[in-house]
């Protein structure tokens, strides 16, 4: 075993069974603004298995978004741990996380976040060029195929429609193939169609690869296929029990 | 229309209220180009102020000693020359009948070519008492000369001995004629030059250009907030007097910044040079205390300037729609792309990034090269001087010139500094967001701080080059007209010393500009979170 391999084990948590991919304990993210204390997520608990599909619901300002950033390691909590494959993810050095992000997770944003200097092609292969590797070339054209971006890559983000954006940024969160996928509402641009096609897509994915899938949602319909649903209110985080 | 402007003000200064850092940094921007702009100004007038001198006895430019009547005719019949008179000298003074002239107030630079044409008229240098003095020099400089060049019997196209032979006109004219004791309590009020208005105008405009391309830059950053307005119904007029109102606002607030720095800095360094001043009886181009009001003069002309550098900026933007507007947040100016680049699919390194984001954008990059090109110039001219001094310094003792010149290439480098300083921490932070995704992504911290570095590094190559090609073309309309003053030619390899000793200075300067706005900027991002970047 290798000194970095070492390192990292310290930060593994032997009590987290290893078809645990994603365990928030205790978690609490709270904004402070001046006087204001904004609990956005508190205390919450949540365990993913490998491979599963995982729906995240609630109404609007009640945090899910807030919850599905700091699963995916982007937002840093007030207290609590989550861990990813077992390990303390916000314990780990930049440099870790940073390899987690490359090659293990998947992000696909509500608003887009494409980067704007780059075409729709070169967004999408991004990921690629900073994990270093190309893995999977040729499911380039596979995804782009399905998500019918292929007629528009040359474009840049401010030449797409919000449709178009949002699968672009979802193909660019599928191109290293990541064991975990978060998307925040990533069909909330899309009409009723390429909405399923997309839905369709990331569950087909997650069938093929065993990925496993985290979604904020607020389709009842997307939420109804998840293996399991979490309603998010007031930042309080509950199962919810699934009505055949 | 008072109405409008009464609301336009209150929403403007609600603003300020609200984003007080962005207001202030904007603020100490105006403050270091007023300053700059104040400093060149006095710097300019200043040359001809210290020679200005009153109706005395003891105040004139030079003194020719052994001229008979009709030279003396002859002289006082010249244009340039506004009063001559014979001294009186006592017994025991080396010279009798020595000759003194004082010039005009449009040729005070000028007195040293009068007086060599002079010189060279009434065949002086071969006549006592300078021959011996011209004699001495010239063959002091003469070997020198063959020294420094090996030998040879010219340099520069020009024979050693017409060199020689200059060398020691201008040190007879210096050691012999001029005046080197002025009375500074003595030299007069101020009087503005005709020069004055035209030099005024010329570096206005050229400051302004900065002080737009800033207000540009904040346009640019309030632009959804504008489309906001718009879609709510405000008028294009509305949004113009608010945008305008802002940067005047600004430069306005700059002021009582601006003119306590400048009279520190003037009072300053002549409170650190009088007492070598006077040790060394050397006369410099100082300005005593600036005149209020050619300050309040140069503080009403800024103002105004920005006010209409701010509205072309509204007017760059007059045809845009409400949702161009909106849509205009967030957004880079990227110049047409035909395809995917091929290279981008072949480099298997994020290094592709930094060359597609550097040609892609490379308006928007201009802009902040621009920025930061503009103010280099005048730290460039000190910096000039300085290197200048340092060869000089080798042959004569102009210490006081040297000290004098590094303390007004500090000064004016640290307000420059300021300038470049605000404009790229502000284009490197309307660049968190894309930082922030590029981190989602995976980049490390390391890996995108040597991004932006790389990025940088070659920003600050081409801002050394754009510098200094400003410089030699703003060096050259400098007034140079005194023959005293002229260095002597230097061979190539004291050229080329030069040329890179000014362009490693250059790099000193423009490297720390180009680079400390990216580094605070970086700093700030990497504190934060990257979903608050995102936001």
């Amino acid at each position: 075993m290798s000194k970095a391999e070492r390192r990292m084990l310290r930060h593994k948590d032997p009590s987290i069974p290893e078809s645990d991919v994603l365990v928030a304990k205790a978690l609490c993210k709270t904004f402070f603004q001046g006087d204001y204390h904004i609990k956005a997520v508190d205390s919450a608990y949540l365990r993913v298995k490998r491979g599963e599909f995982v729906s995240i619901v609630g109404t609007s300002g009640s945090g899910k978004s807030t919850l599905l950033h700091t699963l995916a390691g982007l937002e840093t909590p007030t207290s609590g741990h989550v861990f990813l494959d077992g390990y303390d993810f916000f314990s780990l050095d930049d440099n870790t996380k940073s390899e987690f992000r490359a090659k293990k997770i998947g992000v696909i944003f509500q608003s887009f976040h494409l980067l704007p200097a780059l075409t729709a092609k070169e967004n999408i292969l991004m990921p690629q060029k900073i994990a270093g590797e190309t893995r999977y070339p040729s499911y380039f054209d596979t995804l782009t195929r399905l998500l019918k971006i292929d007629d528009r890559l040359h474009h840049l983000p401010s030449e797409l429609s919000g449709g178009q954006r949002q699968r672009v940024a979802a193909a660019r969160a599928l191109i290293n193939k990541p064991d975990i996928l978060f998307a925040d509402e990533p069909t909330g641009n899309l009409d009723r169609d390429s909405a399923a096609e997309l839905i369709e897509l990331l569950l087909a994915t997650r069938a093929e690869l065993g990925q496993t899938l985290v979604m904020v949602t607020h389709d009842p319909a997307v939420a109804a296929r998840a293996d399991r649903t979490y309603r998010m209110e007031n930042g309080i985080l509950t199962e919810q029990k699934h009505t055949p | 229309m008072k109405r409008t402007l009464r609301a336009a003000l209150f929403y403007v200064l609600h603003d300020i209220r609200s984003a007080p850092r962005q207001f202030l940094s904007g603020v100490l921007a105006g403050a270091a180009v007023l300053v700059s702009m104040i400093l060149m100004l006095l710097y300019t007038e200043s040359a001809w102020r210290a020679y200005v001198m009153p109706d005395t006895e003891d105040n004139y430019h030079f003194s020719i000693v052994g001229l008979e009547y009709a030279q003396k005719e002859y002289i006082a019949s010249q244009p340039w020359a506004q009063a001559c008179w014979d001294i009186v000298t006592d017994a025991d003074a080396p010279w009798d009948n020595v000759f003194r002239v004082r010039v005009t107030w449009d040729e005070v630079e000028r007195w040293g070519v009068h007086a060599k044409a002079i010189f060279d008229r009434f065949g002086l240098w071969s006549r006592a008492p300078y021959k011996a003095r011209y004699d001495s020099a010239f063959e002091d400089t003469l070997s020198k000369l063959q020294a420094r060049y090996y030998g040879a019997a010219s340099a520069h196209g020009m024979p050693l001995t017409v060199i020689a032979q200059q060398g020691a006109e201008r040190y007879v004219l210096q050691s012999m004629t001029a005046n080197i004791t002025f009375i500074s309590d003595t030299i007069n009020a101020y009087i503005f030059q005709p020069q004055f208005f035209g030099y005024m105008t010329l570096f206005g405009l050229f400051f302004a250009s900065v002080s737009a391309i800033l207000s540009h830059e904040h346009y640019k950053r309030k632009i959804a907030e504008y489309g906001t307005l718009r879609s709510l119904g405000m008028k294009r007029r509305d949004l113009t007097l608010i945008h305008v109102l802002h940067t005047v606002l600004a430069s306005i607030a700059s002021i009582p910044i601006a003119v306590p720095l400048t009279y520190g800095a003037v009072k300053g360094y002549l409170m650190l040079m009088q007492p070598l001043l006077t040790k060394d009886a050397v006369y410099m181009t100082l300005v005593d205390t600036p005149p209020l009001i050619m300050i309040v003069m140069i503080c009403i002309f800024m103002t105004c300037l920005s006010g209409v550098g701010a509205f072309a900026v509204c007017l760059l933007y007059r045809k845009a729609s409400t949702m161009e507007l909106l849509r205009g947040a967030g957004t880079v100016d990227v110049s047409f792309v035909p395809q995917t680049s091929s290279a981008f699919e072949l480099c298997p390194s994020t290094a592709i990034y930094n060359r597609l984001y550097l040609l892609r954008t490379r308006k928007t990059q201009l802009l902040g090269i621009a920025v930061i090109a503009m103010m280099m110039p005048l730290p460039l001219m000190y910096l000039e001087s300085l290197t200048e001094d340092l060869f000089s310094l080798a042959y004569t003792d102009i210490l006081v010139s040297f000290c004098y010149n590094l303390f007004q290439a500090l000064f004016i480098f640290i307000t420059a500094l300021t300038v470049t300083t605000i404009s790229s921490f502000g284009t490197c932070c309307d660049r968190h967001r894309e930082f922030a995704v590029l981190r989602t992504l995976g980049m490390t911290r390391a890996r995108l701080t040597a991004m932006i570095r790389t990025q940088d590094s070659i920003r600050a190559a081409v801002v050394s080059v754009l510098a200094l090609l400003l410089f030699l073309v703003l060096s050259d309309t400098r007034l140079q007209s005194s023959a005293v003053r002229e260095p002597l030619p230097m061979s190539s390899l004291e050229y080329a010393a030069k040329s890179i000793l000014n362009l490693l200075g250059a790099m000193l300067f423009v490297y720390p500009s180009v680079f400390s706005g990216t580094a605070l900027s970086m700093r700030r991002f990497h504190r934060g979170s990257i979903i608050d970047a995102l936001r």
